[in-house]
Order: C-alpha cells, then sequence, then structure tokens
C-alpha cells in the first residue's frame, strides 16, 4: 500500500532554454510527506495539443533567502513526485521555465507560489526558416523543425507521409510551423518534461498504462461527444502515477463500468499531489481507430 | 498598437488576436529570383522582406525561406502555345502571389482537380505563389516612360518597339522605322541582300549610287 509521498523540486540556476546551468548552483527541495521537511503541493496539467504544459507549485516554509534566490525568468525547474514506497512510482513531472516565482502570507505560513511552463523557454525563442522538396519524409521536416527549439530534446517521431509534390516552406515562429504542419497532416506535437514528442493521430506512444478497479482506479466516466451523444473516449481518475504522460496508451479495466474497457490514448494528463495530502492523475483519453 | 480613446481592453485584445492571426496567412510579397527552370516556366525565389523576431525587447530579422517552383505568370496562350516571354535570371526582381489553396496538383497536372489531400487545407501559404517579373524598385528608373504608346524597350530607351493608334515605331539609337497609314518611314541606312520585288512605281529624291551592274528586263524611261 503506498502511504508517504516524495516529491523533489528542483530550480535553475539558469533559465531552460540555456540548459539550467551546473546542478551544484541550483535550489533543491524535498518533501518527503513528514514533517522533518517541507510541504510541496502542485498541479501538473499536460496536453498532447502543442500549447506548453502548465504546472502551479506551492512550497511552504521557505525561508526569506531561499525565496529571494528564486527567479521567476524563465529559470529552469524539474519537479519529481511520487510514493516513497514504491520508487518505480516516482517520476519526472515537469521540466520547463518558471513564468512567475511569488511569495504569499496564508495564515502564519509563506507560500511561494511558483507557475511554471514546460519547454516554454524553448518554445518562444524558436524561429524557423527553411524549405523542404516535395517527398521529404514527414518524420525528417518534424524532426528538423523540432530542433529549432533551444533546450528541447528530440524524443519520439511517429509520424508518417511525406511533403507534397511542390514541396513546402516553412518560415516563422518554431510552434507556428509545428502547428501549421500538425493541422495539415493529422498529428500532434509537444513538449512532455523537456522531450519533443510528435504523435499520428492514428497511433498512441506505445507505452501502456494499466488501470485496473483493484489496483489504481477509481472512476471511469465516458467522454461523450455530438448531437447523438457517442461514446468517444473516457475520463478516469486515478492514484497518482508522474510516469504517464500524453499519448501513452490507456488500459482501463473497470469492475464498476465495464463497457468502458478497453485501450485508449490518452491527450490530457492532470496531475495533482500535496506531499502532506492527496496525490491524483485524472486523464482524458480518446478511441484511437485502427489501433 | 495604437490605443485609441474608444477602445476597450476586449477591442484591444481582439485587435491583437486577429492582427496575429492575419500574420499566419502570407499575401503578396517582393521577392529576387535565385534560379529559373530550364524551361522558363517556375523559378526559385527569395522572399525579398525579412521576418523580425522581437525576443526581450531586441529586434533582429532573419530571411525568409525560400519559395521553390513558383510558376512563372506569363501572357499567353497555352492552348495555343503562344507566350510573351520576358527574360528572368538570378537577381531579378518580382512579387509572389500566394494562390488561396495548394496548387501542387494544378502545377503538376492537367485540367481541374482537387488539392492535395490534407487534414486541414494549405491556404494563403507563400509556397503556393505565383511569380510576376519584372517588379520595379525606386531605383529602377526607365528613361522616356511612355505614357501614351505600348512599348517593349530597355532601360535606357536606347533600343525600343512602340506601338500606339495609328503607328508601329522601331527605335535602336538613330536609326528609326516607323510604320503608319502614310506608309514606312525609315531614318538611317538600308542594306538589303536579299531581292527587293516593287510592283508599284518607285519614286526617288536624290542620286542613285550603284557598285555593281543594272540589269533591266525592260526599258528604263527617263522623264
Amino acid at each position: 500500500m503506498d502511504f508517504l509521498r516524495y516529491c523533489e523540486l528542483v530550480i535553475g540556476p539558469l533559465a531552460d532554454w540555456q540548459g539550467g546551468g551546473p546542478s551544484g548552483e541550483a535550489v533543491r527541495i524535498i518533501a518527503d510527506g513528514t514533517n522533518r521537511n517541507l510541504r510541496v503541493a502542485f498541479n501538473s496539467n499536460k496536453t498532447i495539443s502543442g500549447s506548453p504544459n502548465k504546472t502551479d507549485i506551492s512550497v511552504w516554509g521557505l525561508s526569506q533567502k531561499t525565496i529571494m534566490a528564486v527567479r521567476g525568468n524563465l529559470t529552469k525547474i524539474q519537479l519529481i513526485a511520487g510514493f516513497s514506497s514504491s520508487s518505480s512510482s516516482i517520476g519526472l513531472v515537469a521540466t520547463g521555465a518558471i513564468l512567475s516565482a511569488i511569495p504569499e502570507r496564508q495564515g502564519p505560513d509563506i507560500v511561494l507560489k511558483l507557475s511554471a511552463l514546460d519547454g516554454f523557454g524553448g518554445m518562444v525563442r524558436g524561429t524557423y526558416s527553411r524549405a523542404f522538396d516535395g517527398g521529404t519524409p514527414l518524420s525528417a521536416v518534424i524532426k528538423d523543425i523540432a530542433g529549432a527549439l533551444p533546450g528541447v530534446t528530440i524524443g519520439q517521431i511517429d509520424v508518417d507521409g511525406q511533403i507534397f509534390q511542390k514541396g513546402q516552406q516553412f518560415s516563422g515562429g518554431t510552434t507556428d510551423q509545428l502547428n501549421r504542419l500538425a493541422d495539415q497532416n493529422g498529428f500532434t506535437w509537444s513538449v512532455q518534461d523537456g522531450i519533443f514528442q510528435a504523435l499520428s493521430d492514428k497511433r498512441d506512444s506505445g507505452r501502456e498504462f494499466l488501470f485496473t478497479s483493484e489496483r489504481n482506479l477509481i472512476s471511469a466516466v465516458p467522454l461523450l461527444n455530438g448531437p447523438t451523444a457517442e461514446n468517444v473516449g473516457v475520463e478516469i481518475t486515478a492514484k497518482f502515477d508522474a510516469r504517464m504522460k500524453p499519448g501513452d496508451r490507456m488500459t482501463v479495466q473497470s469492475t464498476i463500468n465495464p463497457a468502458l474497457n478497453g485501450s485508449y490514448k490518452s491527450t490530457s494528463v492532470n496531475l495533482s499531489f500535496d506531499s502532506h495530502g492527496s496525490a491524483m492523475l485524472r486523464a482524458q483519453s480518446l478511441k484511437v481507430p485502427n489501433q | 498598437m495604437t490605443m485609441t480613446t474608444t477602445d476597450t481592453p476586449d477591442d484591444e485584445a481582439a485587435r491583437i488576436l486577429i492582427d496575429r492571426q492575419m500574420l499566419k496567412y502570407d499575401g503578396p510579397t517582393p521577392a529576387i529570383v535565385s534560379n529559373v527552370a530550364t524551361g522558363g516556366q517556375s523559378v526559385d525565389a527569395q522572399p525579398a522582406i525579412d521576418q523580425t523576431i522581437t525576443l526581450e525587447g531586441v529586434r533582429t530579422s532573419q530571411p525568409r525561406a525560400q519559395v521553390r517552383g513558383a510558376p512563372v505568370m506569363a501572357y499567353g496562350s497555352t492552348s495555343k502555345k503562344l507566350f510573351v516571354c520576358v527574360p528572368i535570371s538570378a537577381g531579378d526582381d518580382g512579387v509572389l502571389f500566394p494562390m488561396m489553396r495548394a496548387i501542387d496538383n494544378w502545377q503538376h497536372g492537367e485540367g481541374s482537380g482537387p488539392p492535395p489531400d490534407m487534414q486541414t487545407p494549405r491556404h494563403s501559404d507563400l509556397g503556393d505563389s505565383v511569380f510576376y517579373p519584372g517588379v520595379l524598385r525606386a531605383s529602377s528608373e526607365i528613361s522616356n516612360y511612355p505614357t501614351e504608346a505600348i512599348t517593349i524597350q530597355d532601360s535606357a530607351a536606347s533600343t525600343v518597339l512602340s506601338l500606339k493608334e495609328g503607328e508601329i515605331k522601331l527605335t535602336v539609337g538613330a536609326m528609326t522605322v516607323t510604320l503608319d497609314a502614310t506608309g514606312l518611314h525609315i531614318v538611317g541606312p538600308v542594306d538589303i541582300s536579299g531581292l527587293v520585288a516593287i510592283t508599284g512605281d518607285l519614286g526617288q529624291i536624290g542620286n542613285q549610287i550603284v557598285d555593281g551592274t543594272i540589269t533591266a528586263n525592260a526599258f528604263i524611261t527617263a522623264p
């Protein structure tokens, strides 16, 4: 039975698009669910749609010196969380840039409120200008464009097809060019924990997570769409698991609502965590044709 | 963006949103030819207005991507295979006019047909441009720019083919050939190496100098 939470927050010293800088100069905050250490809570929203994942973090009880050391101007942040009793459950929640760092008073406590976006520094800085000949594989084009996102590592690119006969030219913000290409060719791209991924709308990442009523599934409700209320997917609430990312395959085995059992592609994942409170995962997912 | 006194924050936000969205659609853009296809049917062209990027208050510019294989606008008839051809070479100025839809299948096919199979259609994209050659910059002055005639000419106007109502005129330096309702008028020497057949009268004012022999098949009558 998982009980004590574990959370590790590493901040700075440099901006995310600069690679973060030497770890020895970073601010490192650990929360283990006991009163010996600090309390950390966060809420992380991740999507597959190309907009940066947002994580709001609250840290209680920091010294004034530490609060002053945390800068907000796109400083790199890394957040790891899970359950102490199960090291395999501990995973990276977010790697990105701090948008704001604001200390607030809550009763007797000073709470540092951080807001971070995954890969944001690279997304706002990336510009691109290049033309491709007709017949160039889309995967090669996507890889080249994504390479113009500073500080972002290229990960899985699983997209079929090629540039049409006439060729295509791309000029402008890198994220705009990726969005345009994705809209035209039926794939999604996103930056998950600092790693770029692009997946065909017809396929998931290949990483599978099993949600069962006996082990980790709390609730599952259908996602209905259109005038005929067609069941297009499922929304689940489950035990916290930082390893699951948008694009991963969710296999649902519910004893309460067996009609929803099956495999889905997650499109958004919400992770809420409090080192001294609850730790949950919520995910929306869609049926994937031909999977 | 300029704020007017009647603007509400919502107006301002809507304006910025529309402006940002409009930036995603390309419009006609001056460009410089970098390569011409052997048959002259298309060019590669570099957009001549760079994109600008402002990061943390610092504004920089970066060339836009080259447009490849833009079909050349040539006046003419594709069915009759007749065209007005202008010379195009690397370095020439022109304008890229983006079409509303992807032109891959039109450019490389026949007749009409659908655009390429895309989930969301490509539209108003500079890559789907037609190239109009010869747009003029301020420095590209044309001497004696015509106000009444259509001309084909060099920029110095030393060589001009001119057409207007009732007159066609050729000018090369001091030599002119003019055709009008009264006849053909040539100013300058005429060098004819072949046979000249004249069915009407031939009038001459001035002397005739003959280096060779004059042969008459009939009588030559002097008045």
